[in-house]
């Protein structure tokens, strides 16, 4: 069954009713912690509708939610919108080719970036290539740490500048689920967007997909 | 704001003088142009090549907005012995992105100098600066209704046109060899001086972007994939929109039918019956494109056997080899030519044609089509959904335009790919003469394993093929001084004698095309 696009935005009305009566009360409700607007971009599919909720588990629950593709109009539309932006912050999981696009067009319009990595589902598990950029290993560490709680199977190399890479690896886990980390990846993106101290448990939506994907986090 | 202990320096600069010359950088240009947080750097490190984006990252990036700002730079990297890395956009994706081709480097990025300076619609040129894009040029000439077409390559829309006639890039017009359509260049030279090529340099001369040789030596091509100076301003020339435009991709069944295509379509591209530089894509590079994955077929590792290539051809229709082309003109003109190409190819006795009204929008005629007519898009970028993971290295040898010799390369490529447990992805750009074949080498950087299969497979290719007499016209920064070595001794000393004159210091993008002055000697 193809993945649609009203499929993803209901997915997210669900969550977000769900998770704001759920949320404690007193929490702030701010786009991203420090009222920048928070936006997340993710693909027409199961994997984004994931990362959305696990974004909007993090406390990202005011989040803006941009379904994208490689359209070279709607690219530019976000190019220009990071160009004029006065704070803004841009959360994400798209598809190789829209993701090498979105990050190479956030150099253009002279965006930070301060998370960027590669996922990829495999038999054994998935596969995450994380470039370490502002010291976020306790990061990584949180998310190889969740996949391991919930069975999934993991290797993930961890890149720095300067410094030799960094692998952790849990080895074969017989037939854990593979499809845990699009949440819990939204939900490590949607904490640091929204500077979370605590990341909370990310849940275990489990999503069944081969497709390759980019994560990002982009500030202006 | 001073920054500590940068973990990445240019080569041979200690902290200290690394801090001075980013104080100096920051005293020419302001804070907010010296990037040198990770954060600011990550956009600029991002590689898709088969090692990790430490091994390209930058020191520090500067962004410019003028002329004047360039030669100060330049001023400052000479007086402390800063190596730059200039980029006019940097979309060189599987050429080598935006990062240096030596760790540590500082990247001077040009895109703020992004004023499109002139276009005439009477002598059909444009004078641009090294940040405007092909997007924003196209967007000129439609908001002015100028009677104009542009030609550029599959990022189109995002690429820089200086950029790409600086790399040498092809597009799919008649104007599609690009550097050849280049008239006049404006150079800042590594000791500061503006150095313009053509009738530029002749007071007053209105003809800088209309006779291209001057007086005396033409040193244009001097510059292109080269590290002899930055590229502030380029002239060149546009073709005018005709009337009738008539794109047509003809549909081949099997991988050997190659030969006849080639053999058949040289003397209509030499005649210049059909004028523009066609394409001859296989099916995994028209696959990809229209975004078929990989995925859908199969999750094994290792290359896609060829019964899932011919099951894709009978689910989509896309043929073993997808040849597109465009015909140009006035309607009389147009239909004489489709009469003489269309016979052509019924005589060939292979190949379904398919024409704009029967492909409707369905891609990847669609976009093609666009390419062929000067209209940008990034369709072409699907090829990284094929495998995903990120990697992605364009090899690129040049054939003659002669069948045997494109089948040959052909099976080559793929026979070395499938060894490495990669695909085939290739297309065929055709000139009269010479073919660009592009192989597109595709993996996946999460996987460590698939990454060093790729270095290695991409390592063979250039061997195997340097064999058989063949080298690449293009490659990406991390295999640019392995094929200078197929090209000759004496073409290196030749270009090492040029740097030591124009470039002592050594500060232009030393390892460009490899070409350093530092290492050099010492291979």
């Amino acid at each position: 069954m193809r993945w649609s696009r009203r499929a993803v935005l209901k997915s997210l009305a669900i969550s977000s009713a769900g998770l704001a009566m759920a949320r404690p009360r007193g929490t702030v409700a701010s786009a991203s912690g420090d009222g920048r607007r928070l936006l997340a971009l993710v693909n027409d599919d199961p994997a984004g509708a994931a990362f959305l909720r696990g974004a909007m588990a993090a406390g990202a629950v005011l989040l803006q939610a941009r379904i994208i593709s490689s359209d070279v109009q709607a690219l530019l539309a976000l190019e220009r919108e990071l160009r004029q932006a006065d704070g803004l912050r841009v959360i994400g999981l798209l598809d190789d080719a829209t993701g090498t696009l979105v990050v190479d067009l956030a150099r253009g319009a002279g965006a930070r970036i301060s998370w960027l990595a590669q996922h990829a589902t495999s038999t054994e598990g998935s596969r995450h290539l994380v470039f370490d950029i502002d010291r976020t290993e306790d990061r990584t560490r949180w998310l190889v740490d969740h996949l391991y709680a919930k069975g999934a199977g993991y290797q993930t190399v961890v890149q720095r500048r300067g410094e030799s890479p960094k692998q952790w690896s849990s080895g074969p886990r017989g037939a854990a689920p593979p499809g845990v980390w699009p949440g819990a990846v939204g939900h490590l993106l949607g904490s640091l967007a929204t500077s979370t101290r605590a990341i909370r448990d990310a849940g275990s939506d489990n999503v069944v997909t081969h497709d390759k994907f980019v994560s990002f986090l982009i500030e202006v | 704001m001073a920054q500590q202990n940068n973990p990445v320096l240019p080569r041979g600069v200690t902290q200290a003088t690394f801090e001075k010359a980013l104080e100096a950088f920051r005293a020419l240009l302001g804070e907010e142009n010296v990037l040198a947080q990770p954060s600011q750097l990550t956009p600029y490190s991002k590689v898709m090549m088969s090692v990790e984006n430490d091994a390209h990252a930058p020191s520090a990036a500067l962004t410019v907005s003028s002329v004047e700002q360039v030669q100060g730079v330049v001023r400052i990297c000479n007086e402390h012995k800063i190596p730059i890395w200039p980029i006019s956009t940097g979309r060189n994706f599987g050429y080598g992105s935006a990062a240096p081709v030596q760790r540590g480097q500082v990247i001077l990025d040009l895109k703020k100098m992004n004023r499109i300076l002139k276009v005439d619609p009477d002598m059909c040129y444009a004078l641009v600066e090294p940040g405007v894009t092909y997007q924003q040029l196209y967007d000129y000439i439609e908001e002015n209704n100028l009677p104009l077409m542009l030609s550029f390559p599959a990022p189109s829309a995002i690429a820089s046109p200086l950029g790409n006639i600086m790399d040498r890039g092809v597009g799919y017009t008649p104007y599609g060899e690009h550097f050849m359509m280049q008239c006049g260049m404006e150079v800042v030279l590594a000791n500061g001086d503006i150095y313009r090529t053509g009738m530029g340099g002749v007071k007053g001369s209105n003809t800088w972007q209309i006779f291209k040789w001057g007086f005396g030596p033409t040193l244009d091509g001097m510059f292109t994939q080269a590290n002899y100076g930055i590229v502030t301003k380029i002239g060149f020339w546009l073709m005018p929109k005709p009337p009738v435009f008539k794109p047509f991709e003809v549909i081949f069944e099997n991988e050997e039918d190659i030969v006849d295509i080639v053999e058949m379509l040289r003397p209509l591209r030499i005649s210049g019956t059909i004028p523009n530089s066609v394409v001859i894509a296989n099916v995994l590079w028209e696959a990809g494109s229209a975004n078929v994955r990989r995925q859908t077929y199969t999750t094994e590792s290792g290359h896609t056997p060829d019964e899932i290539l011919k099951k894709i051809q009978r689910d989509t229709g896309m043929g073993a080899w997808n040849l597109y082309a465009a015909l140009y003109g006035t309607q009389e003109q147009v239909d004489a030519d489709w009469k003489i190409v269309s016979e052509a190819f019924k005589r060939l006795g292979k190949g379904r044609i398919v024409t704009q009204e029967e492909a409707g929008d369905k891609q990847p005629f669609k976009y093609r089509a666009q390419l062929m007519s000067g209209v940008p898009n990034l369709q072409e970028f699907g090829l990284y959904n094929w495998r995903g993971g990120g990697g992605s290295m364009w090899f690129a040898p040049v054939s003659e335009a002669r069948g045997s010799e494109c089948e040959k390369q052909a099976r080559l490529a793929k026979r070395i790919l499938h060894k490495h447990g990669l695909d085939y992805v290739a297309e065929f750009i055709v000139g009269p003469r010479d073919m660009h074949h592009v192989v597109d080498v595709l993996f996946d950087r999460t996987n460590p394993e698939e990454t060093a299969r790729a270095d290695a497979c991409f390592n063979e290719l250039l061997d195997e093929f340097e064999k058989e007499g063949y080298a690449v016209y293009r490659v990406n920064t991390r295999f640019q001084e392995r094929v200078a070595r197929s090209y000759g001794t004496v073409k290196r000393d030749v270009e090492h004698a040029i740097k030591r004159a124009l470039d002592p210091n050594n500060i232009l993008a030393p390892g460009r095309s490899g070409i350093d002055l530092h290492t050099y000697n010492k291979v």
